[in-house]
């Protein structure tokens, strides 16, 4: 695009926002048990690559955790297995409040660099003008 | 006057980009609307096919974006439109200022002072 | 006073120097000014390159608004350029035909 530097942190933005996305996806799931036989939530991650063919950041896709589900001994809850485990999603919420605020302050900055490019290119606009 | 190929590409570039700007306005107005999907519109490679050609003139085509949608089939994305409207705005500014900048030198060359 | 007044002796014409319009700078030091860039040939390139500056503003504008051009600045920087120059010949246009109307007149 004509404003470059705009572009680019609208590439920022984007991965940020599909980050947060994926953070509450995850947060909201923190507690939603599998029933028995099932599998549980797994942790969403969406990875990133730094653009080759032009600059910016691009998500390169959102995936599934590895991690099993977390066990918790619960023998009177309706999705105890026999052994009277339940199956939790393994995510833990300290980590994801911790990203969720490393993603808000990307999403901000990125949004700051919009801004700022918009003021130069404004001023650019005025080179010539009496 | 000012029927160069610049200056009628400067129109049509202005023509392109206000209507851009409506169709953005739809989109941020849509961003909820179940089943709705981004307008989008095209001029550029009109335009830039126009210029090669030796006329300058341009029409534009809106039509819709097939970007995933969200759960409700809405697919209008907050940040691309905001930074569709910023584009939009900055670039319909220069291509006011050089059209103005066109008809200046016009009047120069004339001999009268400028606006 | 008194006295006879003496008639006037003729002076003759070679006694006066010509007064003349176009004195003849010697051409060494004609070549001198050319070559150290004088404000004679800033004008020449003026007029030359003005059509050319004129171009190129007109490209990166087109390349700008279709979104091709990077840096916007360039596209401003030689819309100014060309702009400047125009002016600058014009000007020279408007104070050479006034120049050469205040000659006509004083010959008249």
């Amino acid at each position: 695009m004509t404003f470059d530097a705009i572009g680019i942190a609208g590439t920022g933005l984007n991965v940020h926002r599909k980050w947060l996305d994926a953070l509450s996806d995850n947060i909201a799931n923190i507690n939603t048990a599998a029933p028995a036989g099932e599998e549980a939530f797994r942790e969403r991650l969406v990875t990133v690559q730094a653009g080759t063919q032009s600059p910016g950041v691009y998500v390169a896709g959102v995936v599934e955790s590895e991690a099993e589900a977390r066990l918790v001994y619960d023998p009177e809850h309706p999705y105890a297995d026999e052994e009277g485990y339940v199956r939790y999603p393994d995510v833990d919420l300290g980590d994801q409040m911790s990203m969720l605020i490393l993603a808000q302050r990307g999403y901000e900055a990125n949004a700051a660099v919009v801004d700022r490019a918009k003021t130069a290119y404004e001023a650019a606009l005025q080179i010539g003008r009496g | 006057m000012l029927e160069s190929v610049t200056a009628v590409a400067l129109s049509s570039a202005l023509d392109g980009l206000s209507l851009r700007q409506r169709a953005i306005a739809d989109n941020i107005a849509n961003i909820n609307t179940p089943g709705y999907h981004a307008k989008r519109v095209l001029f550029e490679e009109e335009l830039r096919q126009a210029v090669t050609r030796g006329s300058g003139a341009a029409e534009a085509t809106v039509e819709r974006s097939l970007e995933p949608t969200r759960l409700n089939g809405n697919n209008v994305n907050l940040d691309t439109e905001t930074l569709s409207n910023i584009d939009t705005v900055l670039r319909f500014q220069f291509a006011s200022q050089a059209l103005s900048g066109q008809a200046d030198s016009i009047r120069t060359a004339i001999g009268q002072a400028s606006a | 006073m008194s006295g006879s007044m003496d008639a006037i002796a003729p002076l003759g014409a070679s006694s006066l120097t010509p007064l003349n319009f176009e004195s003849r700078v010697p051409d060494a030091a004609v070549a001198d000014a050319a070559a150290s860039g004088t404000f004679a040939s800033t004008l020449t390139d003026a007029v030359e390159n003005l059509q050319e500056l004129q171009s190129t503003s007109n490209e990166l504008a087109v390349k700008a608004v279709t979104g091709d051009l990077q840096d916007i600045h360039q596209a401003t920087i030689a819309a100014t350029r060309a702009s400047l120059t125009l002016d600058l010949v014009v000007a020279v246009r408007d104070r050479s035909v006034a120049a050469f109307n205040e000659i006509m007149r004083m010959q008249a």
